[in-house]
């Protein structure tokens, strides 16, 4: 809780420093591209936020994405299916993915580190290749499809946003209300624990990464309806890097075992605001990524301050 | 002459030290005693460096002393060799021996003296490890670790060195061992503090015993006055009116009705020469007693689907089970109190609450939601049952002491009334009072029926509470010995390959 | 309870094999024709084309062509391809250089073994590249700057987009627009005539961070969006401008011009709102590259363009061109597959 309050007064902090330096007409226009990001890419910190919770990584999630978003533009644009088509290709396609990182790394007891860079060059090159290394977009047909994950606005706010306030309520109770959600805490602190309690450990690591491909699959859904346009050898390139930084940045301990919904959220619309306070504030390009990671490292340390002082040592 | 002068030290919410002195001659062993809790740790943790006292001194040879850190300790003369070793595993012995104080050549290219080795050989040498100093640590028993550890405190030329529970994980022989090592030291004129919850160790090993109880000394007592009745009054406060509980098995009396558990044959290796076949009946409990390494956790992990078995069956009331995982034992009514409480029996970081309800949520649910509180009742009827020492079930079971950690993965399992009840070490790391609660519960299940088998080191505990006593020696099952028939030395002699008379 | 354990050498192994095989082999034959290599500097589709006027120059001149693109852009990328190149026996290459000035030494060496030309990009004056083709870089910044121009007689501001400066073609363009509109060689801004450049906004060659970038840009902009126009040097510049233009609802307002033929920014020449954009003919790159090779293994110089530089013709493409335009494009992808 503490935590969350933590979070919530960095995003305040930055929130309000951005506006200051914004024109007063702008900022609801500001806000609208802020809560169009977030949706996005908090969608895939949650997807990621979830496996980091259970002990495990994904690092093929930029490029899996690329890989997504290409069979989806190349299937709707080059091979005429339909937009629901597509749609159910790209989900069903991350269910597999996901399932065979989960079964790599549970049964052939391959480290998910591996496992998982291993797909980061998999995917790209198969996205290159689906994609004949050409770019893809839906052109100006297909409006209904970008609309339903892009375009439409509902209350002042893109249906991104929606989308990922939907997605709090599903991986929220899924976290934080289910069994399934304890057994993932259970394993991610103590997976021979878990183990020894009776907990069918392998199935729900799977089921962790079947739903962090998956959240990957819908985001490039979104992505395809945003940018209209797919470079296969590009798009998603270090986007599982947003999406794990999102999760950390939130509370997730790549330990395993400690993250909360709300917290990924927050970490995620404080990456973006962040990026988006160093950019407006005139910070020089070739700076920007510095100052980005000077920002995380400083709040990271405050954090882990604040977490050591807070802490009762443990009676000895 | 090292000395703690009324030394105070708190934490956040807990006074773990409160003006407790202690003091320790070269040529000295003191053994300090106390159940979980009541501040060895801290105190010993104070004396090496680890941490600084609040108030109080440290005094060395009548001098006032201030530790900034460790090494500050060493340099002093002063190490602590903790319970969980502190090696780098995947170095040779020597490197460990030296980590951090490499003897240099070669200027800034700071190459690593190949002396190292023999000079690391003259100290385990003299410790009676039988390995060379070019051995990655990684391959040696627990037992030697330790004593690569102590030979690394040797090498420090320390004048006190100071031990934390150092035979939690040796077998008998590596005891006996590290025993005359301690004697050696002593009588080089080295000062040995030495921490221990068995008391037979304490007994043969101390010319002195510091009592600790809540923070506070609560006693001191001389070679003469050690007995395990003096020690256990001073650490509980109280006196123990009866330690073993017999009063509820079941099992004892009709030992003429099937068995409830029936396992024959049961091999996990084909290497095995012999199956292991026994019966634990219900309202029974049956020991298993052997040395490190004789099988005894490999038979609880191949009953509780944990380990394949290569041959065997395994009958409960009749039916038989072949579980291939934890979850398919739980299902068949199977429960298992594992070895190693922090590793295996419990999620550190949840609460008691989360804890006892693990093995039990999916009763607990309505659409595969958590019944919150369905939970919490479990969990307070729980801790009240078992007498856990708590302020709510919502704290941490990380800061609950051994003995109340083991009462909560005991509890895991009672939520789900098992029939069969393994429990693997069930009194390790635990103290007194909680020991005798475990017991007096042990004798309660038995009581309502659930077959028990509990595999033990400790053979004091093995011969009073067991109705029955299986002794494994190298895979096998080398005799069983009826109650009547329990000595220390007919389950020695069984389990160091003696034959069944 | 089990430890993870590496990947074992012979499951990596078969997997190699795999690999190999679904890539069919190489294809070798045992004839004797000549072969030559077309390197590019990184996978983008703009290279897609090029590939095809590759594969018609082959045709033609019945000689056979390895068309390579490095996974990333990357000089470190490119030489490992080029040195396997030149172990699998290449007897000429053209090459895009990643990183020209730093490359120079490197290509100086390759070229005292087999002919290499320089295509896209080159290298700095002095080196021993035998020829360069590829389009006049700042002349089609010119190019833009013009069209900039148009849209905007009575001046306004502009930005310009591109993923990253360390590219001698987008430094040659960026100088282009410059100088058109300062009306000088040299132009350094802000001020440029009755232009003022604003900024000049990098990507790193993120399509996704160019769309996030400029909607932040728009959100900050407090002038007149009617007087303001985006340059987009890379390919996906003008169309990741137009999306973030679209979000900010100042279509139609804030125009946009920009460099290559994506598809998205065809179409947004179609729907009039990028004014125009700057296309090169990555077709003839191919082409021209494979016909100058082939001469010069054949020892005949009379391929060599005069003074080394073969420029090959840019085309500005506006509303009215666009469909004659994406049909011959299309014709040029898709190639008929008979002969």
């Amino acid at each position: 809780m503490k935590k969350l309050i933590g979070l919530l007064l960095v995003l305040i902090v930055l929130y309000g420093a951005l506006i200051t330096m914004l024109p007063p007409r702008a900022i609801g226009q500001n806000n609208f591209n802020l809560a169009r990001r977030v949706g996005q890419y908090g969608i895939i910190s949650l997807g990621a936020g979830v496996l980091i919770v259970s002990g495990g990584i994904d690092l093929s999630i930029g490029s899996f994405i690329g890989l997504s978003a290409t069979v989806l533009a190349v299937g709707i644009q080059r091979k005429g299916w339909s937009p629901a088509t597509g749609i159910a290709a790209v989900l069903g396609l991350g269910a597999v993915v996901g399932w065979i990182h989960g079964m790599l790394v549970t049964k052939a007891k391959l480290q998910p580190f591996v496992v998982t860079l291993c797909g980061l060059f998999i995917y790209r090159g198969l996205a290159r290749w689906y994609g004949d290394d050409s770019n893809a977009g839906l052109g100006s047909e297909h409006e209904t499809f970008r609309r339903a994950f892009s375009k439409y606005e509902f209350a002042g706010l893109p249906v991104e946003f929606w989308y990922l306030m939907g997605a709090v309520v599903v991986f929220g109770v899924l976290l934080h209300r289910s069994t399934y959600g304890r057994y993932l805490f259970a394993i991610g602190s103590n997976e021979l624990a878990a183990r020894y309690s009776g907990i069918r450990v392998d199935r729900y690591k799977i089921f962790a990464y079947m739903l962090c491909s998956l959240t990957a699959a819908f985001f490039s859904i979104m992505f395809l309806a945003d940018s209209n346009s797919v470079q296969p050898s590009s798009t998603g390139s270090l986007i599982e890097l947003y999406a794990i930084a999102g999760a950390v940045l939130g509370g997730c301990s790549l330990r395993g075992g400690e993250g909360s919904v709300a917290g990924i959220v927050l970490g995620t619309a404080i990456l973006f605001v962040l990026m988006t306070t160093v950019f407006v504030a005139g910070v020089s390009d070739k700076l920007e990524y510095t100052a980005i990671g000077l920002t995380l490292l400083v709040g990271a340390m405050l954090d882990e301050f604040l977490r050591r002082r807070g802490t009762a040592v443990r009676k000895a | 002459m090292l000395e703690a002068v009324a030394v105070g030290k708190s934490f956040p919410g807990v006074q773990a030290l409160d003006g407790v002195s202690l003091h320790v001659a070269p040529g000295e062993v003191v053994s300090v005693v106390g159940e979980n809790g009541a501040g060895k740790s801290t105190l010993m943790k104070i004396l090496a460096g680890v941490q600084g006292p609040d108030v109080g001194t440290l005094r060395l040879d009548g001098q006032d002393v201030r530790f900034a850190d460790v090494d500050a300790a060493q340099q002093a003369g002063i190490v602590l060799i903790h319970q969980e070793l502190n090696l780098a595993e995947s170095l040779d012995v020597a490197a460990n021996i030296y980590l951090g104080r490499e003897p240099r050549t070669a200027g800034f290219l700071n190459l690593v003296a190949a002396r190292i080795y023999d000079d690391a050989e003259v100290f385990t040498r003299r410790l009676g490890l039988d390995c060379s100093s070019r051995t990655r640590v990684s391959s040696l028993s627990l037992g030697q670790r330790q004593l690569v550890e102590i030979a690394r405190a040797l090498s420090l030329r320390s004048r006190y060195i100071i031990f934390d529970e150092p035979t939690s994980s040796l077998t008998e022989r590596e005891t006996a061992r590290l025993f005359d090592v301690v004697r050696s030291l002593k009588a080089d004129g080295v000062g040995v503090l030495y921490i221990s919850h068995r008391l037979h160790e304490v007994r043969e090993l101390s010319d002195r015993v510091v009592v600790l109880r809540d923070g506070k000394n609560a006693g001191d007592l001389k070679r003469e006055e050690i007995t395990h009745q003096a020690l256990v009054q001073r650490m509980v406060g109280r006196e123990l009116k009866q330690f073993f509980h017999r009063q509820h098995r079941t099992g004892t009396d009709n030992s003429q009705a099937a068995p409830l558990v029936e396992v024959r044959d049961l091999r996990w290796s084909p290497k095995q020469r012999d199956g292991i076949s026994f019966d634990v009946r219900a309202g029974e409990i049956v020991g298993m007693a052997g040395l490190m390494g004789a099988g005894r956790t490999e038979t609880a992990e191949a009953l509780f689907g944990l380990r394949r078995r290569a041959s065997g069956t395994i009958k409960i009331a009749g039916r038989e089970i072949a579980p291939k995982s934890p979850r398919d034992a739980v299902d068949e009514g199977v429960a298992l109190v594992p070895e190693d409480r922090r590793a295996q029996g419990l999620v550190i970081d949840f609460s008691i609450r989360e804890n006892i309800s693990l093995p039990s949520l999916e009763r607990m649910q309505h659409l595969s939601l958590v019944d919150r509180r369905a939970e919490s009742t479990l969990a307070n009827d729980s801790c009240t049952r078992l007498a856990v020492r708590t302020t709510d079930a919502e704290k941490a079971v990380g800061l609950l002491s051994g003995g109340n950690q083991q009462k909560v993965v005991l509890a895991k399992w009672l939520a789900r009334s098992p029939k069969l009840l393994i429990l693997d070490e069930p009194t390790r790391g635990v103290d007194v009072g909680a020991k005798a609660d475990i017991y007096a519960l042990m004798d309660q299940l038995a009581g309502q029926g659930t077959a028990i088998l509990m595999i033990s080191s400790d053979l004091e505990e093995i011969m009073g509470v067991s109705d029955r006593v299986l002794v494994m020696h190298e895979q096998r099952l080398a005799g069983e010995l009826p109650r009547e028939q329990l000595t220390e030395q007919a389950i020695m002699h069984l389990a160091t390959g003696g034959t069944a008379s | 309870m089990h430890a993870p354990r590496p990947i074992s050498v012979s499951f990596s192994a078969i997997i190699t094999c795999l690999a190999l095989a679904m890539s069919g082999g190489c294809n070798r034959g045992g004839d004797d024709k000549i072969h030559v290599a077309f390197v590019t500097n990184n996978p983008h589709a703009f290279w897609t084309l090029a590939e095809r006027g590759c594969e018609k120059a082959a045709k033609d001149f019945n000689v056979q062509v390895e068309f390579r693109r490095p996974a990333q852009n990357s000089p470190k990328d490119q030489q490992d391809i080029v040195d396997k190149l030149l172990l699998m026996g290449i007897q000429g290459i053209a090459v895009s250089p990643n990183d020209g000035k730093n490359q120079a030494d490197y290509y100086n060496e390759i070229a005292a073994k087999v002919p290499l030309i320089t295509q896209d990009s080159d290298l700095p004056p002095g080196s021993k590249r035998r020829c360069y083709l590829g389009t006049d870089n700042v002349g089609a910044g010119k190019a833009a700057g013009q069209m900039v121009k148009e849209i905007l007689p009575d001046g306004g501001q502009v930005v310009i987009l591109v993923g990253s400066l360390d590219v001698q073609n987008a430094v040659e363009r960026r100088q282009g627009v410059l100088d058109e509109l300062g009306g000088k060689a040299g132009a350094t801004g802000p001020q440029l005539g009755k232009h003022e450049l604003l900024t000049t906004i990098t990507d790193g060659g993120k399509a996704d961070e160019c769309k996030r970038k400029v909607e932040d840009f728009l959100v900050k902009y407090t002038g007149d969006p009617q007087k303001l126009c985006f340059v987009g040097l890379w390919a996906y510049n003008p169309h990741m401008a137009l999306e973030a233009i679209k979000t900010a609802k100042l279509e139609g307002k804030v125009k946009v011009v920009g460099f290559d033929e994506d598809e998205p920014t065809l179409a947004g020449i179609r729907a009039g709102l990028i004014h125009g954009t700057v296309v090169q003919s990555p077709f003839e790159f191919g082409y021209e590259a494979i016909r100058i090779l082939t001469g010069l293994v054949k020892k005949d110089e009379s391929v060599l363009p005069p003074g080394g530089v073969l420029y090959i013709p840019f085309k500005v493409i506006k509303k009215d061109e666009v469909d004659a335009f994406e049909k011959r494009l299309n014709e040029l992808r898709n190639p008929p597959k008979a002969a």
